[in-house]
């Protein structure tokens, strides 16, 4: 006893000093992490900053100033006043002429008698105010839907010109040029190609392939000339080749620029490059187009995602990990989570469509249960048994859920609930054993110990592996399409009953239709859209994963 | 050894035996612990030295497979009684673990940590302080009490943990081998504190230090491995004493055999 009251006193001073150093060194690997840390917030913040500039050119648009199809081109004369007694050809590469059905219909020819404004409601709620042009055609009195892709061709007024009645307006398409000359074929000529395949316009640089004979339109009447079928043309988007067949046609602009002027006073202006990428609905005219309602879509989905997923696999791990008694029920559910995080995601989507959209057929107006029971069921594509609990309209239930927002939701909890729990009780199993103990040996109950020391620590690394399975989901594309997610829509969702499209479904969509306009530009815009949403969720996880996480 | 009135122990085992998977680990065990005194277990490792010592506030009811027999009679009742609650019992019966734990929360939090859960009313910054001073440890946290305790040194952290268990005003405080972790400064601070709270608190602390065990304790309990079975490893108490008995007159030739080293 007493050796230790003597020794007490002389060793303080080297206790205190052992203590100083051994935090100057805990201090300098403070000093250490907290560099790393300001250059790891600096270099992602110059990493948005670049992403930043990147997507706001990408979702202003900008790319697309250069786009063909986009020139409402006019070759021959318009003069003035004039305009509503002239024969016209109208072409189309969006095929938007009314009452037009067929695939080969993309060009008519007729004599203006009118024009027309006609404004249409979309299914969002907002108005649409549509130009048209009265043509009066062979056909009957047509009426034309006038915007900036529309290339019009014009004669001089008062005849009829052979141009016009050689055009194809029955389909019977002929690879045509118009209003040109011979001499004017040839190398370094500014030409655009229209349809079938949208239309691109450059500078011709080279012939090539097996010579066809296309007939060239002028004043003096039709001829025929021999061509090499694939022409190459320098564009804004670099070398395009164009395979001339049967429906192609050329236009050679003589000089659009002044003719335009005088459309623009007749149908009035262009409309600017007002919208972007993000803004924009889903339109079948590229410069129109945007995700608008993708993005919407897949927050909500996520949301929704996240907001079941949560609870349920973190409730999941924490049953595993602290209540489950060890046994073959158990190890057949551990067994079953393990392979489950393994399964393609289409399965799901089929998992998906069966339980959440259709319900299993149980609410089909013919199903016993609707007979037995004589439940109203709707028919259509918001079908099902609809009822409002207490007449509030945002307590609407839908049973089948339906191709809705919530079954999305649904859906993409089922397909990342195994990674949410192989994540938690990842996250849980590193608390280590002797904080459990410590807790227990203050008098904390079992669940005192779980949701005040164990979760609490945990929760870092299962908002890590939550975000990196969102981030996961938000990328998911087939489940959704087996699910039924649509392709177009043109609204945003007023609940979650409501039907949607996601981002990645709207940049498939983009790349299947022709033309480079959506095919290159819009999915390339979407694609970079996606990637940033999905990095920056990434950077959070990153984030909260050094923030957060405890060092022992 | 006296057996004086029953209220001047705080537990008494009755024929304690400890299993883990059914297999025996300590066997038979009858001790008593005076109240406001220190009583050390010593014995060489993997003699069941913590499992006893876990078996006073019922920890091993956490380790699956563990069962215990016989009684720890602790305030007159028999812990291990039906009708009694573990938990209560852990938080009159507060331990302190071999390895420093503080849980990765402020100075400030690891030490309310008890207090909260258990519904504490009164003011709790001055039961924090209250508990930091009885571990000796205010003087150097009280300006960085919302940092974090695992910050600290493994010698200040290990006084955060007996602040924490203080917190909960237990009446025993159960040390397992406190000091092995750290270094002989910080052991010898561990050990000048548990004389202060002598006059509070009742002291049972499991060490395989013998000096240690010399220096703090008022009674020693020396366990050993049953030689007649050593197969079988069962833990069995050898002798149990004041201290200065144990040390300088032990009664069993086992005993004085460890105690001076001779152990096998
Ligand atoms: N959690 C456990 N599971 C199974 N056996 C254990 C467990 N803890 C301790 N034991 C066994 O009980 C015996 C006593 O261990 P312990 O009480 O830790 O001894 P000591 O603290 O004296 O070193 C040892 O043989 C050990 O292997
Ligand atoms: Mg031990």
């Amino acid at each position: 006893m007493s050796t230790v009251e003597t020794t007490t006193p002389t060793t303080q001073a080297p206790a205190a000093e052992a203590v100083g150093t051994y935090k100057e060194n805990r201090s300098a690997r403070e000093n250490a992490g907290r560099i790393f840390f300001v250059i790891l917030i600096l270099a992602t913040v110059f990493g948005l900053v670049m992403l930043a500039l990147l997507i706001t050119d990408v979702v202003v648009k900008g790319i697309f100033n250069d786009l063909p199809g986009d020139y409402m081109l006019v070759t021959g004369d318009i003069s003035g006043d004039t305009i509503t007694a002239n024969e016209v050809a109208v072409i189309d590469p969006l095929e938007r002429i009314a009452g037009s059905r067929t695939q080969t219909d993309r060009g008519i020819a007729g004599e203006i008698v009118g024009t027309e404004t006609r404004t249409e409601e979309t299914r969002g709620g907002d108005t649409l105010n549509l130009e048209f042009l009265v043509l009066d055609t062979e056909h009957g009195e047509v009426l034309i839907q006038i915007d900036e892709d529309t290339v019009i061709l014009d004669e001089d007024e008062g005849e009829t010109p052979a141009t016009l009645e050689s055009f194809p307006v029955d389909g019977s398409a002929h690879v045509m040029v118009i209003g040109i000359e011979r001499q004017d074929f040839i190398i370094g000529q500014e030409i655009l190609v229209g349809p079938p395949e949208g239309s691109i316009a450059g500078e011709i640089r080279s012939f090539e392939g097996p010579t066809i004979s296309v007939q060239i339109a002028s004043d003096d009447g039709t001829e025929e000339l021999s061509v090499q079928q694939n022409i190459t043309l320098e564009t804004s988007m670099g070398r395009r080749t164009v395979v001339l067949e049967e429906g192609t046609l050329m236009f050679f602009a003589a000089d659009p620029d002044g003719d335009q002027t005088q459309l623009e006073e007749l149908f009035g202006t262009r409309p600017p490059l007002t919208g972007t990428v993000i803004t924009d609905f889903p339109s079948r005219r590229p410069r129109e187009a945007g995700m608008l309602s993708g993005i919407v879509g897949s927050v909500i989905v996520i949301g929704l995602t996240a907001l079941f997923s949560f609870p349920l696999g973190v409730g999941a791990a924490i049953y595993l990990e602290e209540y489950a008694n060890r046994g073959w029920l158990t190890n057949l559910i551990n067994i079953n989570i393990n392979n489950l995080a393994g399964v393609p995601s289409i399965v799901y989507g089929m998992l998906g469509l069966t339980v959440f959209v259709r319900f299993f057929g149980a609410f089909r107006p013919s199903s016993p249960l609707v007979q037995a029971f004589n439940i109203p069921v709707e028919e259509g594509a918001v079908g099902g048994w609809i009822f409002n609990l207490f007449g509030i309209p945002w307590l609407e239930i839908h049973l089948p859920f339906g191709r809705s927002l919530l079954a999305g939701g649904a859906t993409m909890t089922l397909l990342i609930l195994p990674i949410v729990i192989i994540a938690s009780r990842e996250a849980i199993r590193a608390v280590p054993p002797s904080i459990r103990e410590a807790a227990f040996g203050l008098g904390a109950t079992k669940w005192q110990v779980i949701s005040r020391t164990i979760f609490p620590i945990a929760f870092p690394g299962i908002m890590t592996g939550m975000i990196l399975a969102l981030s996961r989901a938000i990328g998911e594309t087939a489940p959704l399409i087996i699910m039924g997610a649509f392709t177009f829509i043109a609204f945003l969702p007023s609940s979650i009953w409501d039907q949607f499209t996601v981002m990645p479904i709207q940049i498939y969509n983009w790349v299947q239709l022709p033309g480079d306009a959506f095919r290159v530009q819009l999915a390339a815009a979407g694609i970079i859209i996606l990637l940033a949403i999905m990095l920056s969720m990434n950077a959070i996880a990153i984030f909260l994963r050094n923030r957060f996480e405890i060092k022992w | 050894m006296t057996t004086n009135g029953s209220t001047d122990y705080v537990f008494e085992t009755d024929g304690l035996s400890v299993y883990y998977d059914g297999k025996l680990a300590v066997d038979n065990i009858n001790l008593q612990v005076k109240r406001n005194h220190i009583t050390a277990l010593i014995g060489p490792s993997g003699c069941g030295k913590s499992t006893v010592l876990r078996s006073f506030n019922r920890m091993n009811d956490l380790i699956p497979g563990a069962s215990v027999e016989g009684k720890i009679i602790y305030d007159g009742r028999n812990i291990y009684d039906d009708s009694t609650d573990p938990v209560e019992v852990r938080r009159r019966i507060g331990m302190v673990f071999q390895k420093p734990n503080p849980f990765p929360k402020t100075i400030y939090e690891n030490v309310a940590f008890g207090p909260r859960i258990n519904g504490y009313q009164g003011n709790m910054d001055e039961l924090v302080e209250r508990c930091l001073r009885q571990a000796a440890l205010w003087d150097e946290v009280k300006d960085k009490l919302k940092e974090n305790g695992l910050a600290l040194s493994g010698g200040q952290q290990q006084r955060l943990c007996i602040a924490r268990a203080l917190a909960t005003q237990p009446d025993v405080l159960l040390m397992d081998e406190p000091a092995s972790a750290l270094d002989p400064i910080a052991t010898l601070r561990i050990e000048e504190l548990m004389h202060e709270l002598k006059e509070d608190y009742t002291i049972v602390i499991v060490t395989h230090n013998m000096q240690q065990a010399a220096r703090v304790s008022d009674y020693t309990t020396f366990m050993s491995i049953d030689r007649s079975n050593p197969d079988a490893r069962i833990g069995h108490v050898v002798e149990f004493g004041p201290t200065e008995q144990i040390f300088t007159n032990p009664q069993k030739k086992e005993t004085e055999d460890y105690v001076s080293g001779r152990f096998g």
